[in-house]
């Protein structure tokens, strides 16, 4: 494929992901269409997009943070703290709806200070259940969503009946299925893109309408299936981590430009995002359920799930054959944090050398970050 | 001249908290040499079901508290440290975790260290009820894939809309029946309803001696502090429901009580009453009593003595004890919104003559923090009461110090002055 074709889409999906908020804003001013935030994780996009708005899914910038500070201690994570900052300042106000679905702590108390300073938009919290073991959980999910549901139609002035909102899971189901096959794509090639643009791709489908996220990436998936990169040579790595946010693009670049290459991961804006889709046969809305409660990857705000997240890691690291891991632990995620001891000590039984990166939204000394990766890409040789 | 430091009139009652709850931890030990079923558990108090199963409860923060207050936390610190918990973790999880690692054998305490007391029995059963804080449930995973035990998470609903309670204590008691299935299960014996209702006659006793003593502190002078009534939280939190406890409420009444009669205050000289917002750290208290009774501020009410361990006394009745239960575990302060945080406080402050509010910045709880600023903005705004944060943290003494406590403190207790100062001109 020529290059230059591959670049003109990744342009149009990097212009989006690096000024998410500032593009959106243009996009409404365009299309007079109302746009509905997402907080990430658990909260099933396709309902907004049934209504007839547009949702996307809630990035971190790399704002500095500062009237944030007048709201919320620094010990909370980066991505709560950015959103509520970059809220305050005004620039999520192009909004007309935000949902926070029930993650952790943290998550709450943004939904709470953004209700309260951001009177304009329609804030709702959507608390879907996290212990998947308990008796009537799928009624109650059905239930839950069903409230968010009516919400939404009074938001969007209009109902969301069952064959819209069964086109809207098709439409995302296309998408994650596209997505799906870009991963397999760089799984079997993996120097076609490096993979700071696979994140952009991910994000970018997060941000865009889905169905003109879905015509790009068929052109770029139809030009990419075509090239025959060269071999790839440096130390496979698997990442993990990250659970509502993007790693920062320094830190991937770092771990690539210190020899390791990227095979595979359990990101949210990576694998996570795309890897179920729901169920088109029956109830829409139960149809989301079940993706919720049956098919949800192992992940850590969750409980009773069938395998836990680090026996899932393990066997997926050993799937693509990485060599070693790389654990991207968000500073003050406490989900991750209660998880990382069992992470470390099942990968250490499996004979999966693994390093562990603190991130944080403040990116303070990568040189550091520097210095330990090429320990480890050292070790791995 | 040898200046005179004042210090925090606490009441005798208190002692005996100490005493209640080194007599507990024997008596979990004694029960599981015995061959009872252990439960451990976190969070509120929701664990009394487990007691009329016949099943000893070591509570989370009533252990790590208890140690903590002592300056003996940290081997479990360390424990959980070694195990590759990171230090900004919730310290109470941190702690009990490091404690499952002890007890687990995984970590070895130096012999020099007082076995007895940092061995826990191993559990047969976990429970979480985190109350409002998405933490309990990675803290409960954690536990339960350590001890490979059962693990029973209960889920409150966050209050967003006023009108959320009664949905969410309906969903409430539904898990507390089948949590009840599960004790069941692991007992191999029919429920015990009978004792779950004298059970609940203790508590109502017990919860409601407090409530009363602490609404007593309305009194200026106040006869006691928050820093008394934390002490006291273990008689309604980690003993609840034991016998004694509704008995050393009436004795902690019956002082406060007295000292009104007598004009006796918590503080000497009381010229300043604050509101304490969060936890305290634990490792502090005594410092901390001392501290403000030195400044002549005493801290008369706060958020987690007052509005998380049983707030709605009232509805506890023993004929029905599921529904008193969800009651006082779905309408605790961490699972009400902003603009009910802002009314109850603001009610606190007029009926309690509120000079000043102290926000604790506990900095591994981010539940506790989640509104501080908000809360401080918004209560000056509303009654123009000034605020002022101070670091520390529930069980982790690495986050506390004593010269910003000092500095803010008097920050604080100069702009009530100033205030006042104003107001008379």
């Amino acid at each position: 494929m020529p290059r230059s074709k591959i670049n003109d889409i990744m342009d149009r999906f990097r212009e989006i992901v690096d000024k998410p908020y500032e593009k959106l804003k243009q996009w409404k001013e365009a299309n007079k269409k109302k746009i509905v935030g997402c907080s990430p994780m658990h909260f099933p996009e396709e309902m907004i997009h049934a209504a007839g708005m547009l949702p996307v899914v809630l990035q971190e910038t790399d704002e500095t943070i500062t009237t944030g500070f007048s709201y919320l201690y620094p010990f909370f994570c980066g991505i709560t703290r950015n959103l509520i900052d970059i809220g305050v300042k005004g620039q999520l106000s192009f909004l007309d709806g935000l949902i926070y679905a029930d993650i952790c702590v943290q998550n709450r108390t943004a939904a709470s200070i953004l209700r309260q300073n951001l009177p304009a938009i329609h804030v709702e919290f959507a608390q879907l259940p996290s212990s998947f073991t308990r008796k009537g959980v799928m009624e109650n999910t059905v239930k839950e969503l069903d409230r968010i549901k009516a919400s939404l139609e009074k938001l969007a002035g209009r109902k969301i009946d069952d064959k819209s909102l069964k086109q809207s899971i098709a439409v995302y189901n296309k998408n994650r299925s596209l997505l799906r096959r870009l991963h397999d794509l760089h799984k079997a090639n993996l120097r076609l893109l490096p993979y700071r643009d696979i994140q952009v791709i991910v994000q970018s489908s997060m941000l865009m309408p889905k169905e003109e996220h879905t015509e790009l990436l068929e052109k770029l998936l139809a030009e990419m299936e075509g090239i025959k990169p060269p071999s790839a040579k440096g130390n496979k790595l698997f990442l993990s981590g990250h659970l509502c946010q993007s790693p920062k693009a320094d830190i991937l670049d770092l771990i690539e430009g210190v020899g390791g290459i990227v095979v595979d991961d359990d990101l949210y804006t990576g694998y996570r995002y795309y890897a179920v889709d729901a169920e088109m046969n029956g109830s829409p809305v139960e149809a989301l359920a079940k993706r919720h409660l049956e098919k949800s990857l192992p992940v850590p705000t969750r409980t009773g799930l069938p395998m836990r997240w680090e026996k899932y890691l393990v066997e997926r690291v050993k799937a693509c054959r990485a060599q070693g891991a790389v654990v991207l632990l968000v500073k003050f995620c406490e989900p991750h944090l209660f998880y990382y001891p069992f992470i470390k000590d099942a990968l250490a039984e499996a004979g999966i050398p693994h390093i562990m990166v603190e991130t944080e939204h403040e990116v303070v000394s990568l040189e550091g970050v520097r210095t330990r990766l090429q320990a480890f890409i050292e070790m791995l040789k | 001249m040898v200046t005179q430091v004042k210090k925090a009139n606490k009441l005798s009652s208190a002692s005996l908290i100490g005493q209640m709850m080194t007599a507990s931890f024997a008596d979990i030990k004694r029960q599981a040499a015995e061959g009872k079923k252990v439960v451990w558990a976190n969070g509120l108090p929701v664990y009394v079901l487990a007691r009329a199963a016949d099943m000893p409860v070591l509570h989370a923060e009533g252990l790590i508290a208890g140690l903590a207050a002592k300056r003996l936390e940290k081997p479990f610190q360390d424990a959980a440290e070694a195990f590759g918990l990171l230090p900004d973790t919730c310290s109470y999880a941190r702690s009990f975790i490091g404690a499952a690692r002890i007890t687990r054998g995984d970590y070895r305490l130096d012999p020099s260290m007082n076995q007895d007391l940092l061995l826990m029995p191993r559990p047969s059963l976990y429970v979480n009820s985190a109350g409002g804080c998405g933490t309990g449930r990675p803290w409960g995973e954690a536990m339960a894939t350590l001890f490979n035990v059962p693990v029973y998470h209960f889920e409150p609903r966050f209050l967003w809309h006023e009108s959320d309670l009664k949905d969410s204590v309906a969903d409430f008691v539904r898990q507390e029946q089948e949590f009840i299935s599960l004790l069941e299960r692991i007992t191999g014996k029919p429920y015990d309803w009978d004792r779950l209702k004298e059970l609940l006659v203790e508590v109502k006793r017990a919860v409601t001696l407090r409530n009363e003593a602490m609404k007593l502190c309305q009194h200026i002078p106040s006869p006691a502090s928050f820093f008394d009534w934390a002490t006291n939280i273990a008689a309604v939190a980690h003993l609840i429901g034991l016998p004694g406890t509704g008995d050393l409420l009436q004795k902690t009444k019956d002082e406060v009580e007295q000292r009104i009669a007598k004009g006796v205050g918590a503080v000497a000289n009381e010229k300043y009453r604050l509101y304490w917002d969060g936890i305290l750290t634990w490792g502090k208290i005594g410092v901390l009593a001392n501290k403000f009774a030195a400044m002549d501020a005493c801290v008369v009410a706060g958020a987690y003595t007052h509005l998380v361990w049983w707030p709605r006394p009232e509805l506890i009745d023993p004929e029905k004890p599921l529904e008193s239960i969800a009651y006082n575990c779905c309408d605790v302060v961490l699972l009400r919104s902003y603009e009910h945080r802002i009314k109850v406080l603001s009610d606190f402050c007029r009926e309690y003559s509120i000079d000043g509010l102290v926000v604790s910045e506990t900095q591994t709880c981010r539940a506790f923090n989640s509104h501080a600023f908000m809360i401080m903005d918004g209560l000056a705004r509303k009654l123009g009461i000034p605020a002022v944060t101070i670091g520390g943290d529930s069980c982790d003494i690495r986050f506390y110090s004593d010269a910003q406590v000092d500095t803010r403190l008097q920050a604080l207790l100069e702009t009530i002055e100033a205030r006042r100062k104003v107001r008379h001109i």
